[in-house]
């Protein structure tokens, strides 16, 4: 019996453990939980009707909010603040791609990066940079990727 | 942030840079603009501006340089700098390691160094560490001022994780990469410092590291340690920078000089006159924009730094409400990210000065631009175009074809001007 439950709880944590090395875009509802605790900040869900809005705020004053569809996935990451998120947090499975983009192109300014399944936008000036990402065919009908701000 | 080079391009910009910078204070290489008479005056507290094809004329478009003379801390060992981009949307100095040839002092505390990873909005980042020089430009100076170096990827230590994962390419140089696009940055826009409180009160990701030989941690920077823009530490003329550069025709122009002149309302050659003032907000220096009788609020700003008048996208420009059919440009690296409509369109928008620090509603400025297609301007030998344009998800960016045949003046937080404490836009 005692075997059982030592197993069971480490079962548990290994599920939470899990849980925790998702990161958001594209993950589930608790890879945002998982972001929360990475920025150590507060979390404020704003329901919407056709997403839900869950907004941190980190030390750095950065702003993120993660936009989750009716069935529990994130399908976009917008930040706004002095400092980019750690993509590799937030963009999750997402990351080995776009670290891998490098665009390199004449434009000093604002960067839109295409790539199969994912869109990244970022823009600003030091200490006041924002940006969004996220997954086109996540999103639920209807919604624009303006929205995503 | 990054130009588009090919590799003996690279190669001839590195040899030609390596032959620009020389030591022991002697002036190297003037600048090279020609050009039209530039707008603007003359005296101590006015610097030349140009917009060519960058160091070595590896081919920028509408990136301004100016000259700094940067030296050892109390000394008159110096070195002048030329092709020092002008940038209106950062704060600081920073140098190319491979450009520089003062042994600058290295800013230390309890035997460890101070590093910095600087982020731009274009997903770019530069690593290095902070250093202390004097600084000189035209005829103002200031002592001890903390820049930063920009180090190559292969120096050690290199960039942490935290750092090289918020941002995907490293931008300096390494024997294949030369993307800065100048010799170094010269950061004078609306802040003080380039963090701020922020990093000073927190340790924040990805901003300041103190390293040893074991490696480098996150770490916090005091406000003074921080790097500064150099003109409010400048003894006078330490309130803002105003920049002017002429008209330039609509087909582009090659080579264009003009001025950047320090201090606001401080010598008969930097009055505001009729200049309009538009508050920005005080945590991220922006304003509203009003655009086709729809506000895009505190989300907007004015950057020499950026190369075109960036705003919205192809897609939201085309469709209803604004109906305005604005094709991107076709597929390439330089042409990435720029709209390439053909005939010309002209526009309008106001730019309205933000209220989020209870600054009444009421400055506002509206102003007509146009966009060509970016693909007919690079065909020429064009430098300077007035009608460059790109997107910018959201929001407007007003680059540098904002500048031409106007004076732009960018007042600094908490350096009081004729017009009132900074921060500030006026036109």
């Amino acid at each position: 019996m005692k075997y059982l439950q030592a197993a069971v709880a480490i079962a548990a944590f290994a599920i939470l453990l899990s849980a925790s090395s998702f990161a958001a875009l594209g993950g589930d509802v608790n890879s945002v939980l998982a972001d929360q605790a990475q920025m150590k900040a507060q979390r404020r869900v704003t329901q919407m009707t056709a997403y839900s809005i869950h907004e941190m705020q980190s030390q750095a004053g950065t702003t993120v909010r993660e936009f989750v569809s009716p069935e529990g996935k994130v399908f976009g990451v917008a930040w706004q603040g002095q400092s980019l998120p750690n993509f590799q947090q937030v963009l999750g499975s997402y990351y080995d791609q776009f670290i891998k983009s490098a665009p390199r192109q004449r434009k000093h300014g604002p960067v839109t990066i295409q790539m199969p399944g994912l869109v990244v936008q970022s823009g600003g000036h030091m200490r006041a940079l924002t940006g969004r990402a996220y997954v086109p065919e996540m999103m639920p009908s209807g919604v624009k990727a303006d929205e995503i701000r | 942030m990054k130009t588009n080079l090919k590799f003996p391009q690279i190669i001839l910009a590195v040899v030609l840079i390596g032959l620009a910078s020389s030591c022991g204070g002697g002036s190297t290489g003037a600048v090279s603009g020609s050009g039209t008479g530039g707008s603007g005056g003359t005296g101590n507290n006015v610097a030349q501006l140009v917009v060519d094809a960058g160091p070595g004329g590896i081919g920028t478009v509408d990136l301004a340089f100016t000259t700094v003379t940067v030296c050892m801390p109390g000394t008159s060992t110096c070195q002048t700098i030329d092709h020092v981009q002008v940038d209106t949307g950062s704060e600081g100095l920073r140098i190319l390691s491979s450009v520089l040839t003062l042994p600058l002092p290295q800013q230390t505390s309890n035997g460890n160094s101070a590093f910095e990873c600087t982020q731009f909005a274009d997903l770019t980042f530069l690593w290095g560490p902070i250093a202390t020089a004097d600084i000189q430009i035209s005829g103002e100076s200031a002592k001890s001022v903390p820049v930063q170096i920009i180090n190559p990827v292969t120096a050690s230590p290199g960039a942490p994780a935290d750092c090289s994962q918020t941002a995907n390419q490293q931008l300096t140089q390494d024997g294949t990469v030369f993307d800065l696009g100048a010799n170094a940055m010269l950061g004078i826009g609306s802040f003080r410092q380039d963090c701020g409180s922020a990093c000073a009160l927190s340790v924040i990701p990805a901003t300041y590291y103190s390293c040893n030989s074991t490696g480098c941690s996150n770490a916090t920077q005091t406000l003074t340690a921080q790097v500064q823009n150099p003109v409010w530490m400048f003894a006078s003329d330490n309130n803002g920078v105003i920049l002017q550069l002429p008209a330039v025709p609509d087909a582009g122009q090659t080579n264009v000089s003009g001025s950047l002149t320090f201090g606001i309302g401080t010598q008969s050659n930097n009055g505001l006159g009729s200049a309009v003032i538009l508050p920005v907000d005080s945590n991220f220096a922006n304003f509203t924009v009003q655009f086709q009788g729809m506000n895009f609020t505190d989300v907007n700003f004015v950057d020499s730094g950026s190369n075109g008048y960036f705003f919205l996208d192809s897609a939201t420009l085309t469709n209803p409400p604004f109906n305005i059919p604005m094709p991107d440009c076709p597929k390439s690296s330089a042409l990435q990210g720029f709209y390439c409509p053909n005939p010309t369109i002209p526009l309008s928008a106001s730019l309205i000065g933000s209220t989020a620090n209870g600054t009444p509603v009421g400055a506002s400025r509206t102003i007509s631009f146009n966009v060509a297609s970016a693909q007919n301007l690079f065909n020429t030998t064009g430098t300077a175009f007035n009608d460059l344009g790109g997107e910018s998800s959201g929001n407007f960016d007003f680059g540098l074809p904002f500048f031409f045949g106007r004076s732009v003046y960018t007042a600094i937080e908490g350096q009081s001007t004729p017009a009132g404490t900074g921060p500030y836009l006026a036109f």
